[in-house]
């Protein structure tokens, strides 16, 4: 029980930040990234260099790890979504390798791969946050609060041309919407949240290492969006807790660590198949409102256009 | 001097392993729109079971690697027609499509790591391939030459196809319109099947090679997808021939880059150096060239603007 509430809990409320933040991309915008691990590794990276190398205050520290996510999302962002999502896939893909480089070989600021030690947990208000039922209070009231500011993004005007971009962006372009200024607006917002989830990995584990923050990440925070429901806000954090809680279900099957760890990865990319086949809404997301207005418009594009090419 | 000719030449290699891999991905994504981030699960596939029908099967390297690629070719068109055909007849596309595509290749590249293990495993081409042949002051082994030559024959080869016989026609039309093609009574499925033929053999081709020479391990061939797909924006969406020189640039760039930045910093500086061009460049370097050089592209390399094909078909390119 201690080890659920001091080592997982935790872990999936950040990781709940994490994949709803990619959620605000994907499944309300129609914008694919592979970064969101380098974000969350920027983030985490930001604050424990400021507050261990430089012994900066850990407010201020956190303010500028979310600046610099944001930052980094928008330079990704900018000249991508430009031209097209495809680009940005690319360019996404891009800035995670950069930024897993930068992490490893940055040896004098980031020590490499010897990760960095030393990050410390607040007091705010004379609260003290370092116990871990402190922090895992604190956790959870970051993450709650996040979530909530992130569903009423979602239902705000804003969100809504988001919502119409990812359906129909001619279309909304066409009623005078900056469907542009949209979406990199949300990729900084996302940006500067996973940035928010670093800061507080950072935090939880008291230290950082590069194999954190690499490719594969990004794709296990794509999988808990996918599988709770990348639609809407609850689902993609509740995806969270799945995929986290799924490896300690296989540690029960008492299998060797490597062989646990194909596995596991074999399984995230069958249950993605699989979902997008069966439920794209995902287990947590309700039928009906974005999902069938997307599909059923889709039907409706092949039925005219052929759906393929459109050069 | 040298020393920047033997990167050149070190540069030319790694461009071709780009290339074998970036060209099919260019000639999928130009004619079917799909986001295949599978081929590099193909290209794992054929590196792995090139492995292990050596070392499990203990067959000789060539009809090992032979297999391996026909059993490549295969795994291409299974992905096609087994999980991309019938997710398109439920109206899935565009990033949906990518997502079953990741699926599919974080799905392959385990059950290899599950069956033959995380460490990377090699196959043994013999001494005289991997002994290194010296040309004036720079040398290369003879795999790495082999490499350069199989990836220019394979390019001129799909050329040739692409230009002269009348798949290359069909598969062109395919590309530039596939309703027409349906309507004049082409088989659609059929010019797809073969397009993801080619280019998964070609890209089995990468896999071997890779085994053969440094080995192979996970996230091999994850790696080589992402410099594809910038060899393919680069190169232009949709034109092979912009792929190919793409390829070989990026290769070029990383190695002779290292005469001023460290080595370990090579994959940054291409991918800054491509955000930089993007922003700069945003439909590729094919527009520096000639019409004539778009080879699946149909239309003028102006209206060539790539569409998107993480969204559905009627959002054409933006109009910026």
């Amino acid at each position: 029980m201690t080890y659920l509430l001091q080592t997982l809990l935790p872990l999936i409320f950040i990781y709940a930040m994490l994949s709803v933040s990619l959620s605000l991309l994907l499944g309300h915008t129609g914008i694919f990234s592979m970064a969101h691990a380098a974000l969350f590794g920027v983030g985490a990276y930001t604050f424990g260099v400021l507050t261990v190398n430089y012994g900066w205050a850990l407010l201020p520290a956190c303010l500028v790890a979310m600046l610099a996510c944001a930052l980094v999302s928008a330079l990704i962002a900018a000249p991508s979504l430009r031209v097209s999502g495809d680009y940005f896939v690319v360019a996404s893909l891009g800035m995670q390798v950069v930024v897993s480089d930068v992490i490893s070989n940055w040896d004098s600021v980031t020590g490499g791969p010897a990760g960095l030690p030393g990050v410390t947990r607040p007091i705010i208000f004379g609260i003290d946050f370092s116990s871990d039922a402190g922090f895992l209070l604190l956790v959870a009231a970051v993450a709650c609060l996040t979530v909530a500011v992130c569903a009423w993004v979602v239902r705000s005007p804003f969100g809504r041309t988001l919502h119409a971009v990812r359906d129909d962006e001619l279309a909304a372009a066409a009623m005078g919407k900056r469907t542009r200024t949209a979406k990199i607006v949300v990729a900084t917002f996302a940006g500067a949240i996973a940035g928010l989830a670093g800061v507080l990995y950072a935090q939880y584990l008291f230290f950082l290492s590069p194999e954190t923050f690499v490719l594969s990440t990004s794709i296990t925070i794509i999988t808990m969006m996918v599988i709770g429901g990348m639609y809407t806000v609850t689902g993609a954090a509740l995806g969270a807790a799945v995929i986290i809680a799924l490896p300690e279900v296989l540690k029960e099957l008492d299998l060797e660590p490597a062989t646990a760890a194909a596995l596991q990865q074999m399984l995230f990319g069958a249950l993605i198949m699989v979902f997008m086949f069966v439920r794209p809404q995902g287990l947590f997301g309700g039928i009906g409102g974005g999902v069938s207005r997307l599909i059923a418009r889709r039907r409706l594009a092949r039925g005219e256009g052929g759906g393929l090419a459109d050069a | 001097m040298t020393l920047f000719w033997q990167l050149v030449l070190n540069g030319l290699v790694a461009g071709a392993l780009y290339a074998l891999v970036a060209v099919g991905f260019a000639l999928i994504f130009g004619c079917t729109r799909h986001f295949h981030i599978a081929h590099a699960g193909v290209l794992a596939t054929g590196g792995y079971l090139c492995f292990a029908l050596v070392d499990r099967a203990g067959l000789p390297i060539l009809l090992a690697g032979a297999l391996a690629i026909a059993a490549s070719t295969l795994l291409g068109v299974v992905i096609l027609r087994g999980v991309y055909r019938p997710l398109e007849r439920r109206g899935g596309e565009g990033f949906v499509l990518f997502l079953v595509s990741l699926g599919a290749l974080i799905l392959i590249e385990n059950t290899f790591t599950l069956w033959l293990g995380a460490s990377s495993v090699t196959v043994d081409p013999g001494e005289a391939l991997k002994d290194p042949i010296r040309i004036g002051s720079v040398s290369l082994t003879a795999m790495q030459i082999g490499l350069i030559v199989v990836s220019f024959a394979a390019f001129a080869a799909l050329m040739a196809i692409l230009v002269r016989t009348s798949l290359g026609k069909d598969i062109r039309a395919l590309a530039a319109n596939p309703e027409l093609v349906r309507i004049l009574g082409g088989r659609p499925d059929r010019i797809q099947t073969a397009v993801y033929a080619l280019a998964s053999a070609i890209v089995a081709l990468a896999g071997v090679y890779q085994v053969a020479d440094t080995g192979m391990q996970p996230g091999v061939g994850t790696n080589l997808i992402i410099f594809a797909f910038v060899a393919v924006i680069l190169g232009g969406i949709g034109s092979v021939g912009g792929a190919f020189a793409a390829a070989m640039l990026l290769g070029l760039l990383q190695n002779v880059s290292q005469l001023v930045i460290p080595s370990e910093w090579s994959t940054s500086v291409v991918f800054v150096m491509f955000l930089a061009l993007i922003t700069l460049l945003p439909s590729g370097l094919a527009t520096l060239k000639s019409r004539r050089a778009v080879v699946l592209s149909a239309t003028a390399p102006d209206a060539s603007l790539p569409g998107d094909a993480l969204r559905p078909a009627t959002h054409s390119g933006e109009q910026a």
